[in-house]
Formats: C-alpha cells, structure tokens, sequence
C-alpha cells in the first residue's frame, strides 16, 4: 500500500493544460517523463503537493519537417522516440548519438525531450545550442518562439512545446557533440561539448561551440568561437588562444569527484582533438 | 600461441540459472505474509557523537506504528560481530559512525514507518571525529573503544631486513593507498522474520552463514538455539557482505515484540552507509634487490582502516601480513600491520580478504624493481619465485605446489604481452600491456575454528538427499553440489534432491567464505561416497538376492550388469533409514601462525589497456588468465567466478570507491558509486584453468571464488605504466592524475 500525498493534474489538450496552469495561484511544477524530478526527489528534495502533469497531452508528441526544412520536435516525445525517430536519424544522427548517452533505456522510454531541455542541465543542450536550435513555448499570455540560448534567460515560467532545428542545406558542415561521464555508459555527465563548423566556399562561415556537463548550465562559448571565426586558419597558436578563452569562458561546477580544474582540461583536450579532426577532413577546403 | 582462448568447455547451464537470469525466482526480501508489518531502523546522523536524549514517545503515537524499540527492548546481548561482540544493536550512548543504529520501528505500511523514523528525536552531542588510522593510533587519541584503537596488530619477521639492505643494489621504496570498496550485491541487506505459533522465530534473510546467524541471534534474544530457524539461501549476491549480521537483530525484536511478520528491506542509501566494506589500507613496502634479480630484503608495513567495529577485521589483516611477500622466497622479511579503529563506517569481510590490498602493493614493488634492474617483470618474478615444496609465505608448512610456477608459464604464452604497442595512430590514446601474478590461501587458516561437513540420504521419494549448510550467494553452489555429488555417487542429477540454507535441515558446515565452499563439498563426497554407496548395495543385495559385489550405484538405481534391478525409490524402508554424514576440519598448517594457510590457490593475469590522453580514463581492452587451482568442478561456474572477480577488480581498479569526508559517504547511492558496466569491460577474457595438482595431492579443487579478483589491479596499473611512464600508487586510478601526470612526465 504506497500513499501519494501529490495532486496531480494530467490534462489531454494543450489549452486543458493551459487553463489549468492559468488557474492556480502558486507556481506549479510541471512534470512530463519524471525521471528529472525522480532523482531530485531522491537526493532529499522535497516532493511538490500538486503537479501539472503534460505527459498525457496528445498534441505535442510527433517529430515532423515542415516546408523550410526545419525540423519540429515536440516537447513531450520520448528520449528513445527520438532517437529512433527515421528523420533524426537521417538529418541529425548526431542527436540520436547523443540520446543514446542519456541514461539507459528505461529510462529513455520515459524520459523526454522537452523535459531534458527545461532542466537546464540536460545533455541534449551543447548540441542544440550549437545548432541554433529555438524553442516554441507557451507563457500565459500564449505561443512564443525564441532561441534556445535566449529561453534560458527567461526567468518567467512557461511551457516548452517543441524545440525547432533549421537545417542548412550547406553540407560542408562539421557537427560534433562529445560526453564524457565517469564511466562509459549509464553515467551523468563530467563534461559535455558539441560544435559546428561551417564552411562557405573559402569561408570558415559559422562557428557554433558550445559546453556543459555535470551541474554546469550549458552555454555558447562566444569568445572561443569568434577566435575560430576570424583567424579562419587553426594553427598552433591560435589552438593556443582558443585554449585560453575557453579556460575565462568555460566555467564548469566542480564536485567532490572532479574539479573544475579537470573538468576545464578535459574540455579543452575534447575541443583541440575536435578541430585537429576536422581539420584533417575539412581543412583543405580553403586556404 | 594465436589460439589463447579459455580452455574450459562450457557445461549444462545451473540448476538455479533459469529463474535468477530472468528474474522469476523470488529472494527472501520479495516474501510476504499475512499482517506483516515493515521494519525500519533509524541510523545515527553524526559519525562520532555522545547520545543525550532520546524519545520515541511521537513516534509511538503515529496511528499505524505497532512499536517503536531502543536498546532498552534488547532481551539478550545488546551487541554483535562474527568474533568479538563490539557492535551494539542499538547504541544507547555513543555512535561511532553514521551507520549506528539508535531505533527501530515496525509499521503497518513502509512509509508509516518511514514517517515514524522521523519523529524519534535524538539529541546529539557530537564527538571530535576520528576519520585517520594514523591520527587514531596516536596514544593521545580519544580511544572509540575501552581497549584503545589499534584493534589488532599482526607481524612477521624472518632474517634481518637491516642486515639484507645494504646488500641491495636497488631499493623500492614505495606507498600504496588502496580505497574502500563495496560489495554492491544485487540484493540489499533484508528478510521476513516470522513468530510461529509454537513459538519459534522463524527468520527467513540472507547470510553466509544460516548457523552463525542463529548461534548470535540467540544472544541477542536471549532465546535457546532451537528456537529460533534461519533460512538463508538463496540470496542476491554477498562477496563477503553479509557473512556478518545486519538488520537481522533489528527484525527479530520487532517480530517478537508485535507478534507479527515483520519485514526490513534496505534501499540503497541505508546499505551504503550501514553495510560493511572492504578495508582501505595504506601500505608501504621497501623492498631490495641484487643487480642478479636476487630479492634480498622486503620491509612492510599495513594501516587497515577496520571502521568502528571489530567484525572480521583482525583476520583481514592477518592475511595482508601473511601474504605480504606472496610466492616470492625473500630471505629478510619484516612486516608489521595494524588494524586501527576510526568513525569511517565499518570495514570487514570482502571477497579477497586483504589479498587484494597487498598483492597491488607487493606486485607494484615487482613491477618497480624489474624497471630499475632493466630486467622483464616475468624473469624477474620467475627468478625469485618459491619451489613446489618450500615453505608458505610465513615459513608454515603448506600443501606442496608449484601452482605459481605454472600459471606463469601459461601467461608468459599470453599474445598480449608480445604486442606491438606503437601499432596506434592516434594520437590521444597510448596502449601498454602488464602482468602481476599472485597466491592466495583458502580457509580460515590456523587457530580459527574451521569446521565442516555434510550429509547425504535416501528419502522417503526415493531422492539422495544432500545437504550442507553452505549458502546459495549467486556464485553457483547448485551445480557444485550437483557435479560433485553426481560423479562421485554415480548417480543422475535428476536423483539429487539437494538441501542448503535452512538451519532445520541441513548439517553444520561451516561459513560460505574463505574460498572454502567448493573445496569442503569435494572433500565431504570423500568421505561419504564410500560408506553410502556401501549401505546402498548392502541394502539392495539383500533385497534382491544378488551378490553385492556384483552390484553398482547407477542412474535412478542400482543396476547389475547393464540392467537396473531396484529403483531408488525401491531402496528405501522407513525403518531401515540410508543415511550417512561426516565432520571434518578444513586442512591446516601444522605450525602456530594464527591464520596461517595450507592450502593455496594461484593467478597470473596480462591486461592491455588504452589511456585516452583527452580525459585520462583507462580502458582494459584484453584480459587473460592463468589459474591453479586444482581441478575444474562446473567449467561455467568457474568462468564465471574468474571473470566475474577479474570484472570487480577492474571496478576496484578503475571506478569504485566509497569515499568519505569527515567520515560520512560522499557516495550514497549508484548515481556517484561508480561500479562497472557491461559497456567498461573487456570484450574478450580469456581463462586458462591449470588443473595440475602437484604429485600425491589428496586436497582436491580448490575454491575460485576470490583468486580472480586479486591479481589484475596490479597488473593494470602496470599497463599504465607501460603507456604513459607514470606509476600510479593510488587506487581507484585518478583521470585527473593521469591527465596531469601526461603534462608532467610524457
Ligand atoms: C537513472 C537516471 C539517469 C539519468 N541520466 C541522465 C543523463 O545521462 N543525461 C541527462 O541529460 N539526463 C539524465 N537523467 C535525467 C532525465 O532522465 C532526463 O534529463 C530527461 O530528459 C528528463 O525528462 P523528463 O520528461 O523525465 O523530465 P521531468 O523529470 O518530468 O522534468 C524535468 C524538469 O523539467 C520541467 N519540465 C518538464 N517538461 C517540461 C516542459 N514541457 N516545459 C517546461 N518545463 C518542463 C519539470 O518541471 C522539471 O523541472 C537521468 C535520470 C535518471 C533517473
């Protein structure tokens, strides 16, 4: 006999849940998988009284790509579901790679997208960050679309509906998304990086770094990219440089099993490796 | 040479298989009874701490608590441990670590009883924590018991090490810390404690020992024997965790005072800080040799941090110091160890018992001489290694065996270590190969009480019953009992009805420990076969009319020439019962050497590992290995046993530790005790068993059940070593370490 001293409201629609939301006066914790909100809850936090729960909202749940080749991931789709998913594993299999380092499968199965992304420290957020990914949610005024980077900075609540991804059709792109745990699989992250390079003709055009991993909140590394941007060509020295900005720009949370010192070296071992590949595939595409 | 694989065959799988793969089978903690109640216990929150005040009073009023006890509700002994017992049940005045139990309640849900734990008020006066072995040996320092900290000492001297040293041309002289390892079993610490009507307390929960449960339960009760029943097999997983009492006492008192099944079933989080762990120990060796190679003098010393509690501390330690110099004949030897007490949680029995410990700091000290010498660590081992007759370790007299020099030869064949490390082309992984080789005795050794024995009948189905009371832990005791049985009764498996785990049916055999289980089972058929299968053809030549001589024991009966004359069910007359049973003690030394051992088994292992210069993890890619230990009974079980001890080596190695600050667990659940995974061991293991036993031998297989687990952290650090050039003296291996070492060295 479990007593669950929770209320929980599983509402069917979107506007059910946003009614719903609109309704109580106290903020209310949203959940979707639970299995964030599970491992809080067995660190000592304390379980809330009430919860929205959006795992049951039919709409929401489908992976689709629109006519601009953008592809729309709805919130409340299963880890497992997109990882599987044909179309990401077709345009993005470097998500469903980084999906497959999540957890185990169990908890795949339970665990979504949306729910990685809004607790801040999930590791699908390096990658999406260097994808340019945005967000559509829902605040209680009504449906927003924001970049992801710039959803973090909200502090107001609100409800992630899908996670939008714009393909290029510039395929001369390097996409490369790195975790490191504490052991190979079924661990939480120590350091996780991911980053883009794309080259227009004889242009290194776009660069995109971004790292995380462990309570760290992932971020862009705008410093190391602009170096990357502008000297175009990655010697020795500027690997040198990229290194010292990542050591002012990166700065990870350390805990009592791996320092930020570490953690910064190891980061920085995983950029230098990334562009010394990629420049054994890509470099030569200009001069 | 290409062909080194395992050379066992693969047998018919377990009789237990089946329901443990697929989960079907049920263990004690998934039992439940009519109006049984849910035990819970509430554990100290200060690692050292004086006991002010203590109330139960709110707890007691929870509507749904059917009692709430304190050590004032201990009938009998308020104290435990498998030697000395030092260990309250309940503390009344002091708490020595945070595991420390204070009081317990039962309830009519578990979170009833959860919520009652919360409202027993303790007040606390916290104590100045002692969390170093070495500040705790310091004369000065508050003592945690009345007879100091330094519960045990152990040492052994042989030569003179001040006059073996300036002979040397090269000295090591070298630190080792080893960490606090878990045993980690599937299963955590629970059961169902049931009164029975006549009664009786029957208490149905895992141990290694049904028998030593019930011999300290009944000090605790205050209860005869006889009236308290422990069934104890099968459980999930122990490696030595729960051969000590755990939430026994506390279930037992609450069953007997409510009336009712009471049931304890342990998370995670309260095994981690309650349960036992594997000694850390601080070793330094200094160790000598001649430009030859010849190990002139060897000088040891052992801090084991044994927790607040004495549990089976003192004969770890005597193990260490036993196996301090390993198979190696070193003329000038002083080890001195010291098992000291601290408020870190309580370290005792786990599968290796020491050996682990010492043998990476031994083999390292190999490892470092062979460099300084420019000599291979294989010759070099091979060089200084004992002779089939020499005495052990401690100069006892032993089982003669040239076990170490057998498993040497098989790994000096292994391909990894002909490899061409510089096959790599990339440039953030290094590759390097080692190898280490150990012995380890098996039994209790000299001076401890090791009994054992078993019994075997027809009954009334017409089944041989067997039984011991050894447990079933996962590690295959069923299909040990089952081969042994079958080739030596010459019947089928399917005419064994085989008896363990229930302390009203089964005789005394001793603990399932020590490497022992396997051993004592081979030796028990011994001494049964021929008196049973005698009472079974006197019994059939009577029946029949045929000559016994012309008689034999077969499969379902007893057979004449070809053709089965009498089932056994045939055979069996209620009042001319069939059966037999034999006590014995486990072979000893002759000589006084408390823990001394007779009977040795061998390992020699070569690992090939990967060091990923970007994060500093090490990768074990290959491992092989050698082992004596007489022959093979159940070929799966024995893989297993190697490969699964080779697999909680490379976690004590590489990921596992129980760390502590200030005395309380920084690791408090699976999340951050990092054990490893299917996707952190070697694809491919190879085991080579040597069956060879040396001329004359009558002791039979010894045990496997720890020798795969002792050799392969040295070896491994070894490997890393042959990588990176950087000696690693500290387990488990820091990345961090090896990422500043790379700045630093290579
Ligand atoms: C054993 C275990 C291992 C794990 N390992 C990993 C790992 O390796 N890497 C990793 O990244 N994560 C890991 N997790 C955490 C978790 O499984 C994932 O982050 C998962 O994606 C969370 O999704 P969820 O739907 O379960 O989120 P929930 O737990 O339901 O919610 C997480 C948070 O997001 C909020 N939230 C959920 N959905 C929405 C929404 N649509 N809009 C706004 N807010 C929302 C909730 O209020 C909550 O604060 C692990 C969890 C467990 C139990």
């Amino acid at each position: 006999m479990r007593i669950l001293e929770t209320t929980v409201s599983s509402p069917t629609t979107i506007d059910e849940a946003w009614t719903m939301w609109k309704s109580y006066e106290e903020p209310i914790t949203f959940i979707a998988g639970g299995t964030f909100l599970q491992t809080k809850w067995e660190k000592g936090v304390a379980v809330p009284s009430k919860m929205l729960h959006l795992g049951d909202v039919l709409e929401y749940k489908q992976i689709y790509m629109d006519t601009e080749r953008q592809i729309h991931i709805g919130s409340f789709v299963k880890l497992a579901e997109c990882k599987n998913h044909p179309l990401i594993a077709k345009t993005l299999p470097q998500l469903s790679q980084t999906i497959e380092k999540i957890a185990a499968p169990a908890v795949r199965n339970l665990g979504t997208i949306g729910g990685n992304i809004a607790n801040c420290v999930g590791d699908t957020i390096p990658l999406l960050l260097a994808l340019d990914a945005e967000i559509l949610y829902l605040n209680k005024e009504g449906r927003q679309r924001i970049d992801l980077q710039d959803w973090f900075e909200i502090t107001e609540c609100s409800i992630i509906l899908e996670v939008i991804i714009t393909l290029d059709d510039e395929e001369k792109s390097y996409l490369f998304t790195k975790k490191i745990g504490r052991r190979e699989a079924f661990s939480a992250s120590v350091v996780t990086l991911a980053g883009k390079l794309t080259v227009k003709g004889n242009q290194l055009c776009k660069v995109r770094i971004a790292a995380g991993g462990g309570e760290t909140q992932p971020s862009r590394l705008r410093n190391v990219e602009n170096i990357l941007q502008h000297d175009q060509i990655i010697d020795s020295n500027v690997l040198k440089r990229v290194y010292q900005a990542l050591m002012t720009e990166y700065q990870p949370v350390e805990d009592v099993f791996y320092s930020s010192n570490y953690r910064l070296k190891v980061a920085s071992n995983l950029l230098i490796s990334e562009l010394e590949k990629w420049r054994g595939e890509y470099g030569g595409l200009y001069k | 040479m290409a062909d080194y694989t395992s050379n066992l065959a693969s047998s018919r799988p377990r009789p237990d298989g089946m329901g443990k793969v697929t989960g079907a089978l049920n263990y004690f903690t998934d039992l439940q009874f009519p109006n049984m109640l849910y035990g819970k216990v509430l554990r100290s929150e200060h690692p050292h701490a004086k006991i002010q005040q203590l109330n139960i009073e709110k707890a007691e009023q929870l509507p749904g608590v059917l009692a709430v006890i304190t050590s004032k509700d201990v009938p009998g002994l308020n104290g435990f441990g498998l030697i000395t017992q030092d260990q309250p049940v309940f503390c009344d005045q002091v708490v020595r670590y945070v595991g420390d139990a204070v009081a317990a309640v039962a309830a009519i849900t578990p979170e009833i009883a959860e919520r009652a734990i919360k409202r027993i008020e303790v007040t606390y006066e916290p104590l100045p924590i002692m969390d170093d072995p070495e500040s705790a040996m310091n004369p000065d320092s508050t003592p945690l018991h009345s007879g100091g900290n330094i519960l045990h000492e152990a040492s052994y001297e042989n030569g003179d090490v001040d006059e073996g040293f300036p002979l040397c041309d090269v000295i090591i002289e070298e630190t080792y810390l080893l960490p606090r390892q878990m045993h980690a079993y599937m299963e955590t610490e629970g059961g169902v404690f049931v009164p029975e009507r006549d009664g009786r307390l029957s208490v149905y929960a895992g141990t290694q020992h049904g028998y030593k449960d019930r011999l300290q339960l009944a000090r605790i009760l205050n209860l005869s024997e006889e009236r308290i029943r422990v069934i104890s097999s099968p459980m999930g997983g122990s490696f030595g965790g729960k051969d000590e009492l755990n939430i026994q006492p506390y279930g037992a008192i609450l069953a007997l005072k409510t009336g009712r099944p009471v049931k304890i079933h342990q998370s995670r989080r309260e095994s981690m800080i309650s349960g036992i762990k594997k000694h850390p120990m601080k070793i330094t060796m200094k160790t000598g040799a001649k430009k030859t190679g010849e190990i002139v003098a060897h000088e040891v010393r052992i801090i084991a941090d044994t927790g607040a509690y004495a549990t089976l501390g003192p004969a770890v330690l005597d193990f260490a110091v036993e196996h301090a110099i390993g198979p190696y004949v070193i003329p000038n030897v002083k080890t001195k160890g010291y098992a000291v007490f601290t408020n870190n949680g309580v370290a005792g029995e786990f599968r290796g018992f020491g050996g682990n410990q010492i043998t990476f700091a031994l083999e390292g000290q190999i490892d470092r001489l062979a460099d300084d010498l420019h000599m291979s660590p294989l010759k070099l081992r091979k060089k200084n290694l004992r002779q089939g007759t020499d005495p052990g370790p401690v100069g006892q007299m032993i089982a003669p065996t040239n076990g170490d020099s057998l498993v040497l030869d098989e790994i000096t064949q292994s391909p990894l270590l002909a490899l061409d490390k510089r096959d790599s082309d990339n440039p953030w992984k290094k590759t390097g190969v080692g190898v280490a080789l150990t012995m380890h005795g098996g039994g209790l050794g000299f001076g401890r009480m090791d009994p054992s024995g078993g019994k075997i009948s027809l009954n009334h189905e017409g089944k041989i019953e067997i039984a011991f009371g050894f447990e079933e832990v996962g590690q295959g005791l069923l299909a040990v009992i089952e081969n042994i049985t079958t080739e030596a009764i010459g019947c089928s498996s399917e005419d064994l009805h085989i008896v363990i785990g229930d302390t009203d049916k089964v005789p005394h055999s001793g603990s399932s420990t020590a490497s022992r289980g396997t051993s004592m089972i081979w030796h028990s058929l011994q001494r049964l076969k021929g008196p049973f299968k005698e009472k079974l053809l006197d019994t059939a030549a009577k029946r029949s009319g045929y000559q016994k001589e012309q008689l034999c024991v077969g499969e379902k009966g007893i057979w004449l020439n070809g053709q089965r004359i009498l089932t056994f069910e045939q055979l069996f007359l209620e009042n001319e019962p069939i059966s037999i049973d034999t006590k014995f003690d486990f072979p000893t030394t002759p000589n006084s050497i408390p823990g001394g051992h007779f009977l040795y088994s061998f390992a020699a292992v070569a690992v090939k590992v990967e060091v990923d210069l970007i994060t500093g993890a090490i990768k074990v890619t290959d491992i092989d290995q050698a082992v004596s230990a007489g022959p093979v009974v159940n070929p799966n079980g024995y893989i297993g046993q190697i490969e699964g001890g080779t697999i909680m080596a490379l976690g004590y190695t590489l990921l596992e530790e129980a760390a502590m600050q200030q005395s309380r667990y920084t690791t408090e659940n699976f999340d951050t005790y990092i054990l490893p995974t299917i996707q952190d061991i070697p694809p491919k293991m190879n085991v080579r068993a040597i069956e060879d036993l040396w001329e004359g031998d009558m002791y039979g297989p010894r045990g496997v059940g720890e020798i795969g687990t002792v050799a392969l952290a040295p070896a491994i650090v070894r490997a890393i070593y042959d990588a990176t050039g950087h000696w690693v003296t500290k387990l488990p291996v820091s990345r961090e370490e090896i990422l500043h070492a790379r700045e630093m060295v290579f």
